[in-house]
């Protein structure tokens, strides 16, 4: 049977990949096991785990699929969504350290156990890096380079810290803990450690908010741009937003010869064949479609499907309007040209010959 | 244009809170129990700071070098009259 997602996309925010179904499934799992973990008097961080712990399939696949449609743009998601986890533990710290009076011993975040210096070095050095790489792809977004410089920063006081937590333990433990710019570190500041890698933390997410959001304002579907190559960034990005994922098993059919038309398809995943038919009786395949194929556009331009698509395996399309089609067709000469030239083939496909072929017909 | 003016406006604003938020909790708070470190110890290990800053620099600027050159091969296919760079 072939489905349609319910999902329009403008889609990187959408749950694009999985059905609502799923979706609520996970929520409701994860709801469970946090009333679970907290009637059996788990610590938070058990609490917290358990409650993330379902989601993490959900987002897995959810990424992948991201990545295979809107590209390197995914990782940029994703990294956002991180940081924004990192601030939260740093959050939760500043709030426990606001509850006991400024009790360090007890104001760990949620995740304490973590919280040395190797795993601190680690994550800021992946945030640094991560960056450096979000910052060559996306080089034209300002706002990348200031939160880079704020997490160069960050860097350099946790490098300073990890080698002095390694080679000079004694002096760590007598206050050398509190870093480059903490209060009376090497340079020093009024602000201890928790605060300061609070502000530190801030001074990155921030501008990487900022940047994420100009960003999403160039994300577009990657098979939107192979199929069709001289869209222009704002065409493509618009037309994303309007396109909406079909799901067809093998044998499905997913138009109907001489049936009204009123889609265009782009084959995303599997393969999809076109077939001719004719009232005699004998059936033709014009031709198997790959990924980054369409198909449908004459349907769109003179209302009737011209041939059959039928999927040949698991498959996966992404589906535009008639409306939207046709505004793009007389918006632009160049894309009418390639769409024109996709039908003129089909047709020398369909009248090269007036019965079946050798091998298919039947 | 306007745009990117709101963009610095929420920008400095975060910032100006963001410390402010720190500082009061300094302030206000504080931190139990507070170790500073001595003097001479600190002196000892500035230099383990610079290095750390020079290492950064280091890769920073070949993170900028690396760009620059990208924009360079960008703005030479411009004008040879390439495809437009998408920056999506």
């Amino acid at each position: 049977m072939v489905r349609t997602s319910r999902w329009n996309l403008p889609g990187v925010f959408n749950v694009q990949r999985l059905p609502l179904r799923v979706v609520l499934i996970t929520a409701l799992i994860s709801y469970v096991l946090q009333i679970g973990a907290i009637i059996q008097g788990y610590p938070l961080y058990g609490i917290v785990a358990v409650t993330i712990f379902p989601w993490i399939l959900v987002f897995a696949f959810e990424y992948i699929w991201k990545y295979e449609h809107y590209g390197f743009f995914a990782f940029l998601l994703v990294f956002v969504l991180l940081q924004l986890g990192h601030l939260g533990e740093h959050t939760v710290q500043i709030v426990q350290l606001y509850a006991s009076g400024g009790d360090l011993a007890h104001s760990h975040g949620v995740f304490g156990q973590l919280d040395f210096e190797t795993v601190h070095v680690v994550w800021d050095s992946s945030v640094w890096i991560g960056l450096a790489i979000c910052l060559y792809k996306f080089s034209h977004n300002r706002w990348l380079y200031v939160s880079f410089i704020f997490a160069s920063l960050h860097e350099v006081e946790h490098l300073y810290l990890y080698y002095i937590y390694n080679t000079d333990r004694t002096f760590y433990l007598m206050g050398g803990l509190t870093g480059v710019m903490g209060y009376h570190g090497v340079i020093g500041s009024p602000l201890y450690r928790p605060y300061l890698h609070f502000f530190y933390n801030f001074m990155v997410i921030t501008p990487m908010l900022i940047a994420f959001a100009r960003q999403t304002e160039h994300a577009y579907d990657q098979f939107l741009a192979k199929a069709l190559p001289d869209l222009t960034e704002k065409q493509l990005v618009e037309t994303t937003n309007r396109l909406q994922r079909v799901v067809a098993e093998p044998g499905d059919v997913i138009v109907r010869q001489d049936d009204p038309s009123d889609r265009f398809y782009i084959v995303t995943k599997g393969e999809v064949e076109l077939v001719v038919s004719s009232q005699e009786g004998w059936e033709r395949t014009l031709e198997t479609l790959q990924p980054g194929r369409f198909f449908g556009e004459l349907g769109v331009l003179t209302g009737r499907n011209a041939a059959t698509a039928r999927a040949k395996t698991h498959t996966e399309l992404l589906a535009l309007d008639s409306r939207s089609f046709t505004e793009l067709m007389k918006s632009d000469a160049k894309v009418r040209a390639d769409v024109d030239a996709d039908m003129r083939r089909l047709h020398d496909l369909k009248y090269a010959t007036s019965g079946p072929g050798p091998a298919d017909g039947h | 244009m306007k745009r990117g003016y709101i963009e610095v406006a929420v920008f400095l604003v975060v910032a100006a809170g963001a410390f402010s938020l720190a500082y009061w909790l300094a302030q206000t708070v504080g931190l139990h129990p507070l170790v500073v470190p001595p003097q001479d110890l600190r002196e000892k290990h500035w230099m383990v700071a610079a290095g750390a800053a020079a290492f950064v620099v280091v890769v920073d600027a070949l993170v900028f070098f690396l760009i620059v050159l990208k924009h360079r091969r960008e703005r030479r296919a411009r004008e040879s009259g390439g495809t437009p760079v998408l920056r999506g």
